[in-house]
């Protein structure tokens, strides 16, 4: 097969400069763009042998492919947002053609205008927090002293009230914790234009031990980025630590929904496929 | 439209924000997943590939299938553990709650103990019914009855397992009389759980030569006695098919 597709990885404002030059893209292949109505759309050129439909299903599942395009991806719309207001796509968008790209941006402009206008100037942060569970219970006076004081009793009294003991300071150290958290997202938001709040992520993704209680995303004036970055920083308390990631491009404020625009019933189109209902997503507060 | 000014506006370098805080480092991939597969524009309708009815979830549970051990690798498992969704802070309550009726059962217990433990108890552990004979009382006795039993080991290691787990500290105990010293093996058995209870056709005999080997010391008591006769009555009625 020799058919080739055309992949999106953002929309920018055209700006006369070419944000692609010199970036290459999944598959090792030069990034291009495509213009029209004063927006860019960043593309580049794919074999459909690895990127068409079927190929796709089989790619995704396979953890190596899905790594290596994922990172391509990320780093192509890293690039991009460095250069120019742009907002990215999700990953494997695949189209048939460059003027099929041309009918999207024509026909959404005025969806991308707004969705750029939103996150012109400013970058997201990521910022999770974390707390050590064991750190968390030894900084509590309680157990020490229940130590203590079961040591003289019976052993089997003693170990259950240590349990108890030791399930109700990991109880408070959590509450403790989460709330600490919310301060910290409250503290933070206040900075930024606009935020989010992700699912914790488990200890196996975020690479740490600790309990993950907080995974915002924060959308942050350009000028504001420092003093994001240090109010993070002088959240930590001995108890949580605060991670702060980014900028990244706007990924979690772009989130934007095909069916809402006026796409649907739209004669020739393929019917619309009304992709289930995303569900669970995090919470938004509406951008100031 | 000009966009944004390029560079320089927020400087992404390490330096810039200096200690304290993780900042920019290559994003790890956990991260860039979270954001390439999850948020960003999504579009349908005329693309080429369409990525809406592998919908992200189906994506991430065909990864968690098809892959496991290399998904764990990578770390990317997140949407089958995550601790607020999963209900884990739920059992934690619940384990909360259950110490705390165990710690009050074994309180109460205690009190009994030092006030009413009964001499008569004696006689049973020298007739060598031991312990074994309480299990097969109502858990009230069975409760009181439990400081009495004198074990070989280090005691204060054992009742640490006992508390950990008192259902799998019997289990245990079980498991042991189970083993070559079990000089009952039929009514243990019985004992286990009357009325589950199957002669097993293959022990038969053996139980036969243990219970005739050993008459006096079943006798040692009614209660005793009576959980004998049901379980050779059973193995009576079992012989007869």
């Amino acid at each position: 097969m020799t058919d080739t597709g055309t992949y999106l990885y953002a929309i920018a404002r055209s700006t006369g400069e070419n944000p692609a030059e010199g970036l290459s893209g999944v598959g090792g292949t030069p990034v291009r763009t495509v213009e029209r109505g004063g927006l860019t759309g960043i593309v580049s050129t794919v074999p459909l042998d690895e990127f068409g439909e079927r190929a796709l299903r089989r790619n995704l599942e396979d953890l190596r492919w899905l790594e290596t395009t994922a990172r391509a991806h990320h780093q192509v719309v890293d690039a991009v947002v460095r250069r120019v207001t742009a907002a990215p796509v999700r990953l494997v968008t695949v189209y048939r053609g460059d003027e099929q790209v041309r009918d999207l941006l024509e026909r959404r402009r005025e969806e991308f205008t707004e969705m750029l206008d939103m996150v012109t100037g400013r970058r997201e942060w990521g910022v999770k927090v974390y707390v050590d569970p064991q750190v968390a219970a030894r900084s509590s006076p309680s157990d020490a002293a229940g130590g203590a004081s079961a040591g003289r009793r019976s052993s089997g009294a003693a170990y259950l009230e240590r349990r108890r003991t030791d399930l109700r300071t990991r109880e408070q150290s959590m509450r403790r914790a989460l709330s600490q958290a919310e301060q910290v997202d409250e503290a933070l938001a206040t900075i930024a234009v606009a935020s989010r709040r992700h699912r914790p992520q488990d200890p196996q993704l975020s690479g740490r031990q600790e309990w993950m209680v907080l995974n915002g995303a924060y959308l942050v004036d350009d000028e504001r980025g420092g003093e994001f970055a240090s109010v993070a920083g002088s959240l930590r308390t001995p108890e949580i630590d605060v991670e702060l990631t980014g900028p990244w491009a706007p990924y979690s404020f772009t989130i934007l929904e095909s069916g809402e625009s006026g796409e649907s019933g739209e004669p020739g189109e393929p019917g619309e496929p009304g992709g289930p209902g995303r569900t669970g997503g995090p919470d938004e507060r509406a951008p100031r | 439209m000009r966009g944004r000014p390029s560079q320089g506006s927020v400087v992404p370098s390490s330096s810039y924000y200096g200690g304290g805080v993780s900042h920019r480092e290559p994003a790890n991939l956990g991260d860039i997943l979270e954001r390439v597969l999850d948020k960003g524009i999504v579009i349908a309708g005329d693309i080429r590939v369409n990525l809406l009815d592998i919908e992200l979830l189906t994506i991430k549970l065909r990864l968690l299938i098809v892959s496991v051990e290399t998904a764990k690798e990578l770390g990317i498992d997140w949407w089958e553990h995550d601790p607020w969704l999963s209900g884990k802070q739920r059992s934690l309550e619940e384990e909360n709650r259950r110490l705390r009726r165990r710690l009050a059962a074994v309180e109460d217990g205690e009190r009994e103990d030092l006030e009413l433990r009964p001499p008569r108890r004696q006689p049973a552990e020298e007739r060598g019914i031991e312990s074994e004979d309480y299990l097969a009382e109502s858990e009230d006795r069975r409760a009181r009855s439990r400081p009495y039993r004198t074990e070989p080991e280090d005691p204060r290691a054992r009742s640490e397992d006992y508390w950990a787990d008192p259902e799998d500290y019997w289990a245990e105990r079980e498991r042991r009389r189970a083993g070559p010293e079990t000089r009952r093996a039929g009514a243990q058995d019985y004992r286990d759980g009357p009325e589950n209870y199957q002669p097993r056709s293959r022990d038969r005999r053996a139980e036969q030569e243990d219970y005739r080997a050993e008459p006096q010391g079943r006798r040692g008591g009614a209660r005793d006695d009576w959980a004998e006769q049901e379980g050779y009555r059973s193995r009576s009625e079992g012989r007869r098919d």
